[in-house]
């Protein structure tokens, strides 16, 4: 039916301009529609607010370049993340209730257990800017946007105190270099830089020995800093990592492979997770504190496609819809 | 040999390469879903696309992989996130407007703020369709597939969503009885 009787009379039925707004309509339909509407106003009007709806929702949340900045070693990266942070909270979960036993550091435990933890570290993108050449790979010197070694840092995994990053509300974030000696790494330098993109804190590593492999560069900034920029900073020979977690954004470049760069990036979130409670206290509502979604306890088994062939999505998934 | 072309390796790679494809406008909708919370809508992204990833097969491909990533964004955000929403929160359109393609006039930018503040306080079913349709540009039947209610609804939550926008839209352009208030 495409049209409804109103209060002034016959008028184009509202589902059907919808469907003409949203392109649902066959060439035919569509040009009887139009013609009706050439000859109502109302509805004409009706159409146009729709359509400019659309389009002002379209620019309300516009396309980014950034969101599909995500290769395919991306989605492996997730679901490594996502498995090493499930095994964090397991390990997190027993050492909880080991430490509940004693009763010492029971009160210190549970105040442990009750700090939210970071939230998901979501991948932006992962890309060498430029071809590695495997020339380049084996001659290239030291990454050319970090100093030399500072002396101030040569302990080997020592914590040292960095400068904070304002969050978005104006709390302070204070970072870490993070410990990656697990993974073979040693902290070899640590600076502070206010660049016209905000603070950026730059870490260096170096494999432990320093004989095999190349220095890591890491570079901590605020969560609204231009990726782009961050970017132009770093070795366009090298492979390149980036992720946000809570306030923060994170570079990841060395020349090496991106297998063994997402492996120190795990280290990395795992090291930024373990921090966060280290949160100044004046701030409380830093986005970094935000608590993660609970897991839940069992999974739907709907979501799992049925092994065979061709599962049609419609009886795939039983959306929870209210 | 031939057989080497057909090892699980590559079409898991093509299955891969299909779901990136499909990752900006999950993003996109989590956004829009969320209300501009960046953090909550990239924890969603990344909870949809390992769910996703956990469970697709590459010899068992679905149909329309479109569809069911959404599908399972769907469930994850009633399971997960809706209840969070109880409340319509205020509107951070800095948050929203983070990279704009074109910076907006100071008219467009209140009649963004307008819409944005009318879609937080549209119902959850209202708002799901609206995007899913308005944003994404799927048909009626992939949005009723995707939170599997007939087509019928698809079309009748859509039509109140708009209506609703519209009339708070337009109620917006009423002056306020200080503004039509005569100077002494």
């Amino acid at each position: 039916m495409t049209t409804e009787h109103r209060d002034n009379g016959w008028q184009v039925a509202d589902s059907i301009l919808h469907r003409f707004v949203d392109g649902d309509l066959s060439s035919e339909e569509r040009t009887a529609v139009a013609s009706l509407l050439a000859g109502d106003a109302d509805a004409l009007t009706r159409a146009a607010d729709y359509q400019r709806q659309t389009i002002m929702l379209q620019a309300l949340h516009p396309r980014r370049l950034e969101d599909a900045m995500l290769p395919p070693a991306g989605l492996n990266l997730a679901a490594a993340l996502r498995r090493g942070r499930l095994f964090r909270r397991a390990a997190a979960a027993c050492v909880g209730c080991v430490a509940l036993v004693g009763a010492g550091a029971a009160g210190w435990q549970a105040q442990l257990m009750m700090r939210p933890m970071a939230p998901t570290a979501p991948i932006v993108a992962v890309f060498p800017t430029a071809p590695m050449q495997p020339s380049t790979a084996v001659t290239a010197g030291p990454v050319a946007s970090i100093p030399p070694v500072s002396a101030a840092l040569g302990a080997l995994g020592r914590e040292v105190p960095m400068p904070s990053i304002p969050a978005h509300d104006e709390a302070r974030v204070p970072v870490h270099p993070p410990n990656l000696q697990a993974i073979g790494y040693q902290l070899v330098d640590g600076r502070a830089d206010f660049t016209a993109y905000g603070p950026v804190i730059r870490f260096a590593y170096e494999p432990v020995g320093g004989a095999e492999g190349e220095r890591l560069a890491l570079m901590v900034a605020a969560f609204g800093a231009d990726r782009q920029s961050l970017a132009t900073s770093i070795n366009p020979q090298h492979t390149s990592l980036f992720w946000h977690s809570g306030p923060l954004l994170y570079a990841l470049s060395g020349n090496v492979d991106a297998t063994r760069l997402f492996a120190v990036a795990d280290v990395v979130v795992g090291a930024g997770e373990r921090s966060q409670p280290t949160l100044e206290p004046q701030a409380p509502t830093a986005p970094a504190v935000v608590a993660p979604a609970p897991e839940p306890a069992v999974e739907k088994p709907a979501d799992a496609p049925p092994m065979g062939v061709q599962p049609a999505v419609e009886t795939t998934e039983r959306p929870k819809d209210t | 040999m031939d057989q080497n072309e057909q090892r699980p390796v590559e079409p898991r790679d093509a299955l891969e390469r299909a779901i990136v494809s499909h990752v900006a406008g999950l993003r996109r909708y989590a956004r829009a879903l969320m209300g501009g919370n960046v953090a909550d809508s990239e924890d969603l992204v990344q909870e949809s696309l390992a769910r996703a990833l956990a469970r697709l097969r590459p010899w068992s491909p679905v149909r329309d992989l479109r569809s069911y990533l959404f599908t399972v964004m769907h469930n994850l955000y009633v399971d997960q996130y809706r209840s969070r929403r109880a409340a319509p929160p205020l509107v951070d359109l800095d948050n929203i407007l983070q990279h704009p393609a074109a910076p907006p006039s100071q008219d467009r930018r209140l009649e963004l703020r307008d819409l944005a503040r009318g879609i937080e306080y549209l119902a959850d079913e209202q708002r799901e369709v609206l995007l899913l349709v308005g944003l994404e540009g799927l048909s009626y039947a992939e949005v009723a597939r995707i939170l599997d209610i007939p087509i019928g609804t698809v079309m009748s939550r859509l039509s109140r969503a708009r209506r609703q926008l519209r009339d708070l839209m337009e109620a917006r352009q009423i002056p306020t009885p200080v503004a039509r208030r005569k100077p002494s």
